[in-house]
């Protein structure tokens, strides 16, 4: 189920999403599908999908400080002004971290092709989150670099947003995820309070 | 060796002998002192090799304002944060490396340090057993004076090889109460039980050894025909022959001699020999003195004297004639003193110090005779000076008899004993609460060495330089060190050694005294309530009640 199209990047790695608002797609995505932390594939070259992570949201909203006269109440526009298109939308950033090709094989890293405008981007089936981080019957993350440098303030809290779900679809590799885990915790929770 | 490791190799410490590790240590394993070890191929065989822990550090601290109220644990405020507690503890440990155990070898440094990221494991009790010491306990040569400390009791017992003590000598050194007295007992409890049936002698001036009798009464000093015997030699029991005093010994004794009296001293010394041979008597010394160089005989008993020599001769009548030890014909012969299976208590309390220096003196000079006469065969039995076996005796209040800064009579002989006594089997064991007063020399020829807590910086110093075998590291645990810890190195274990003392078979004679135990019990006693009873009659009543002085007597 797609969750909206890309219409913008900052980065090779860095594209922006605009969510499918009603009327846009036959079904309109939930909240969840989008939600901080999400893993998505973005529709890339010969059935190819660049992987990514939901690691921001903003909103559009030109009316808001828009405090004019209106000639008509919010609910009643459909009614009178038919041709009056919404300008509201939910941008949610993603970061690229690798690719999943037609035949389900995982490159992790920076992809060498880049999505193009209005390429539409999914949420990732568990399935699939699991042949991307599966490699030789075990759980990689190469890619780890791009989140850790990712400068944001919540780069932490998608670190160890990632670390939960991969714990629950990897348990056999919960140990060394935890190593991990505990590093960004501790740096990310108790040194900046301290 | 099927254990979880403990840590990770972090990568070499400071010196080409230590690394580091990291581990959590959930359970606190590692302890200073504690041994682990990292399996490497040497020489295509794969090897535990042994470390000691050296150093813990934490590596992940709470912040310091995590810890503003004292009543709120810095845990509590990283529970706020959903920080799980377990994730906190992280240490960085140095381990100094000791090597692969081998056999013939000991400890053998192979001289790679572990592989970054190789697991590094707590050292399994049997295998600490095997390795730290060569003597099994309950064989024959081993003392098994307690467990290794950073284990639980008994975990793994640690025994000294008595063959290395009896060659190249012991030294028990710590501060007072801390327990050499009890751990002197409990080594010589070992070396009395019936696997090894030593030859033993102690030099005890304080009178707490005679409860080792109690040996003598208990089955574990008994197997077969074998029985443990104990002999203690009270002060007023104490022998010597006046004839085996030196000169040395005669200078030291008498008091306050001016150059001339020992230049006469000398002389008659020299005479009485070559008149008398080895065996002189009081009375013919004097006369030798009274004769004078002339060999002059002495006619005239009122006939005036030399001011010198009349001088010298009170000084000696005053030393040897009052003294209860000195007589003209015997000594405590050898074989009473020393002999296998027997464990020789001698008594020095109430003798006055310069005495017990020449009683020492004269039977380490006499043990040590007998001993070198008897290897080279030069006496035969029944003589006097045989003694067919080694002898290991123990020295209490060792500085007395070795002090530092300066030589006295007791110091030659102990050194030569420490230097040469290999030779002909006799060693010595020395126990001082006081090592900066113990001549140093002394101190670093004795090679198996038992240091207990010692707290004053001037003894430690001395420790520091005179025992190479105790690493830097341990000797920081000197203070800390709680009563009955000792720590043990030199030639006698394989590598240094935090130990347990075990308790004694025997009863500890040297208790604290508990004075206001003694003082209550005092008024319990019926004598006090006589006393009181004394005391509230009225006065003419006094004479016939029981009085102070019967309370007094
Ligand atoms: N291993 C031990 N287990 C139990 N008690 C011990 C142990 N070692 C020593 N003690 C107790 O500690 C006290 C002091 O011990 P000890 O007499 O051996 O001290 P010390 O070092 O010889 O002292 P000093 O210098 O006064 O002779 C004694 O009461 C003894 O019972
Ligand atoms: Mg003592």
């Amino acid at each position: 189920m797609f969750i909206g199209k890309i219409v913008s990047a900052s980065s090779h790695i860095d594209y922006v999403c605009q969510v499918f608002a009603k009327g846009e797609a036959e079904v309109v995505p939930e909240p969840s599908d989008y939600g901080f932390g999400q893993f998505v594939a973005i529709e890339a070259a010969d059935g190819s999908s660049l992987v990514g992570l939901v690691h921001n949201t903003s909103l559009l909203n030109p009316e808001f400080g828009n405090l004019g006269p209106r000639l008509s109440p919010h609910e009643d526009l459909a009614v009178f002004a038919p041709d009056y298109l919404s300008e509201q939308a939910t941008l949610v950033a993603i970061l690229v971290v690798g690719l999943l090709d037609a035949h389900l094989q995982a490159r992790q890293g920076v992809p060498s092709i880049a999505a193009h405008p209005d390429a539409r981007a999914r949420a990732l089936a568990r399935a699939e989150i699991d042949a991307f981080h599966r490699a030789h019957g075990h759980l990689q993350m190469a890619y780890l670099p791009l989140l850790t440098g990712l400068q944001s303030a919540l780069a932490p809290s998608l670190l160890e947003q990632t670390f939960a779900l991969l714990s629950t679809l990897f348990p056999a590799d919960s140990a060394r995820i935890n190593v991990l885990r505990a590093n960004v915790a501790w740096r990310a929770r108790i040194l900046p309070t301290g | 060796m099927s254990e979880l490791p403990i840590g990770t190799t972090k990568g070499p410490g400071e010196t080409p002998q230590d690394y580091t590790f990291v581990t959590p240590d959930p359970e606190q394993r590692c302890k200073y002192g504690e041994f682990v070890y990292y399996d490497a191929a040497i020489d295509g065989q794969q090897r535990a090799i042994l470390g000691r822990i050296t150093q813990r550090l934490p590596l992940r601290l709470y912040p310091d304002t995590f810890m503003s109220d004292p009543a709120v644990p810095p845990q509590a405020v990283a529970d706020l944060l959903a920080y799980p507690r377990d994730d906190s503890e992280l240490y960085q440990i140095t381990a100094t490396i000791l090597g692969y155990y081998d056999e013939g070898l000991g400890f053998v440094n192979p001289r790679v340090p572990p592989r970054p990221g190789a697991p590094i494991y707590i050292a399994p009790d049997a295998l600490l057993g095997e390795v730290l010491c060569r003597a099994t306990p309950g064989q024959r040569g081993a003392v098994h004076i307690g467990s290794l400390l950073s284990r639980p009791t008994d975990a793994v017992p640690i025994a000294l090889d008595a063959t290395g003590f009896t060659s190249t000598h012991l030294a028990i050194i710590a501060s007072t109460g801390a327990g050499k007295s009890y751990l002197a007992g409990v080594i010589l409890e070992e070396l009395m039980q019936p696997h090894n049936r030593a030859a033993v002698l102690i030099i005890d001036p304080h009178a707490e050894y005679d409860t080792l009798s109690e040996m003598q009464n208990n089955p574990a000093f008994a197997d077969g025909e074998y029985r443990a015997v104990v002999r203690v030699i009270r002060p007023q029991d104490i022998q010597v022959r006046v004839s085996s005093l030196d000169l040395g010994d005669l200078r030291y004794l008498l008091p306050n001699l001016s150059d001339k009296m020992h230049h006469e001293l000398g002389q008659a010394y020299n005479r009485v020999r070559r008149k008398y041979g080895e065996r002189w008597t009081r009375g013919q010394f004097r006369t030798t003195l009274l004769e004078g160089e002339a060999g002059r005989p002495v006619t005239d008993p009122n006939e005036e004297v030399d001011a010198t020599i009349g001088a010298l001769v009170w000084r000696f009548n005053s030393v040897m004639e009052h003294s209860a030890i000195f007589n003209d014909h015997t000594n405590i012969p050898l074989s009473d003193l020393f002999c296998p299976g027997q464990c020789t208590v001698l008594q020095l309390n109430e003798i006055p110090d310069r005495e017990q220096q020449v009683v020492v003196a004269t039977l380490m000079r006499r043990l040590f005779e007998a001993r070198k006469d008897t290897e080279r065969g030069r006496a035969k039995d029944d003589d006097e000076n045989y003694l067919p076996y080694p002898a290991f005796v123990l020295i209490e209040e060792a500085h007395n008899f070795a002090p530092a800064n300066a030589e006295i009579i007791t110091t030659q002989v102990l050194k030569q004993i420490l230097s040469e006594g290999r030779k002909f089997g006799v060693s010595i064991g020395l126990i001082s609460q006081r090592p900066g007063k113990l001549d140093s020399d002394v101190l670093s020829q004795c090679m198996t060495q038992c240091i207990m807590r010692i707290v004053n910086p001037v003894d430690q110093a001395r420790v520091a330089e005179s025992v190479e075998s105790v690493g830097r590291d341990l000797l920081l645990e000197l203070p800390a060190l709680s009563k009955g810890q000792v720590i043990v190195a030199g030639a006698s274990v394989n590598t240094p050694l935090m130990v347990r003392v075990r308790q004694r078979l025997t009863p500890h004679g040297a208790e604290n005294p508990d004075a206001p135990a003694e003082w209550a019990a005092w008024f319990d006693d019926a004598r006090t309530r006589a006393r009181q009873r004394g005391r509230a009659l009225p006065p003419g009543f006094i004479e016939t009640a029981p009085g102070r002085d019967d309370l007094l007597r």
